[in-house]
C-alpha cells in the first residue's frame, strides 16, 4: 500500500490531515517531520484534534489499495 | 497505526529587512505568491499601501486594492518575530472585502506551504479545490503519495 498524506485546507487557513497507509507510529513521526518543514516555510501548525483510526477506516483503506489485491496486510 | 488530525494555523515569515534577502527568501516567496493569487482570485491588483477613512496614505509589505474596496487592505509583517497581520479600515466594506482578503491569503499561504513541504519530502502531490456545498467557501485539497 503507498503511503498517502491527504490534507484539506478551509478558508480560515485550518488544516486536517489524514495519513494513509503507515505502519505503527510512522505516521506520527512522518506528521511530527511535515509540522518542522512547514516550520521552516513560515508556518506554524498547533493541533487542535488528534485521532487514531477506527480499525473500520483502517480497513477501508487496505481495501483500496493494490496490496488488497495481493494479500498483503499492512496496519495502516 | 494511521490517524487524523486538525490543526490551527499561524503565518510567520522570516522577519528581513534586506530587499535582495526577502526575494530569495522561501516563505517571503509563499507570501508574495499568496498574496498574488488572492488578488488574482478576487479581481484586484498588488500595490504597497492603503488608504484609511480621512484619505492617509499608509506603507504597507504588500496591499491589494479592488475595485470594490480601493483604501486596500494592508498585508505587514513584524519586522521582530516575522508575524504576518492584515491592516485596513472596513468602514464601508460592504462586501466584506477585507475578511476575504484575510481568509484567501491564509488560505492560499497555507495551501502553498503544505504543499512545497510534501515536494520536500519527496511526495508526488496533486492539488486540487472545491467549493463547500452550503456556503460556497473554498477548500484547497491536497494530496501527497510516497
Amino acid at each position: 500500500m503507498p503511503k498517502e498524506v491527504d490534507v484539506k485546507i478551509d478558508r480560515r487557513g485550518r488544516v486536517e490531515t489524514d495519513f494513509k497507509g503507515f505502519r505503527g507510529v510512522d505516521c506520527l513521526e512522518e506528521a511530527e517531520r511535515l509540522r518542522r518543514v512547514l516550520v521552516g516555510l513560515g508556518l506554524e501548525i498547533e493541533v487542535t484534534e488528534a485521532r487514531q483510526k477506527t480499525d473500520a477506516e483502517i480497513m477501508a483503506e487496505i481495501g483500496e489499495s493494490e496490496d488488497s489485491k495481493t494479500g498483503v496486510r499492512t496496519d495502516g | 497505526m494511521s490517524h487524523i488530525a486538525a490543526y490551527k494555523t499561524k503565518i510567520k515569515v522570516n522577519p528581513l529587512k534586506d530587499k535582495d534577502a526577502k526575494l530569495n527568501d522561501p516563505t517571503w516567496q509563499l507570501l508574495k505568491a499568496a498574496v498574488e493569487a488572492t488578488a488574482d482570485e478576487i479581481g484586484g491588483e498588488v500595490t504597497d499601501t492603503i488608504i484609511d477613512y480621512y484619505g492617509t496614505r499608509q506603507p504597507c509589505e504588500f496591499a491589494i486594492v479592488t475595485p470594490d474596496f480601493k483604501r486596500g487592505v494592508g498585508i505587514d509583517v513584524s519586522p521582530i518575530d516575522g508575524r504576518v497581520s492584515f491592516a485596513y479600515d472596513s468602514y464601508g466594506d460592504r462586501p466584506g472585502i477585507c475578511e476575504r482578503v484575510t481568509q484567501l491569503v491564509t488560505q492560499n499561504y497555507t495551501a502553498m506551504a503544505v504543499a512545497r513541504a510534501l515536494k520536500e519530502m519527496h511526495y508526488e502531490v496533486d492539488y486540487d479545490e472545491s467549493r463547500d456545498q452550503r456556503y460556497g467557501e473554498k477548500m484547497v485539497l491536497i494530496r501527497g503519495v510516497m
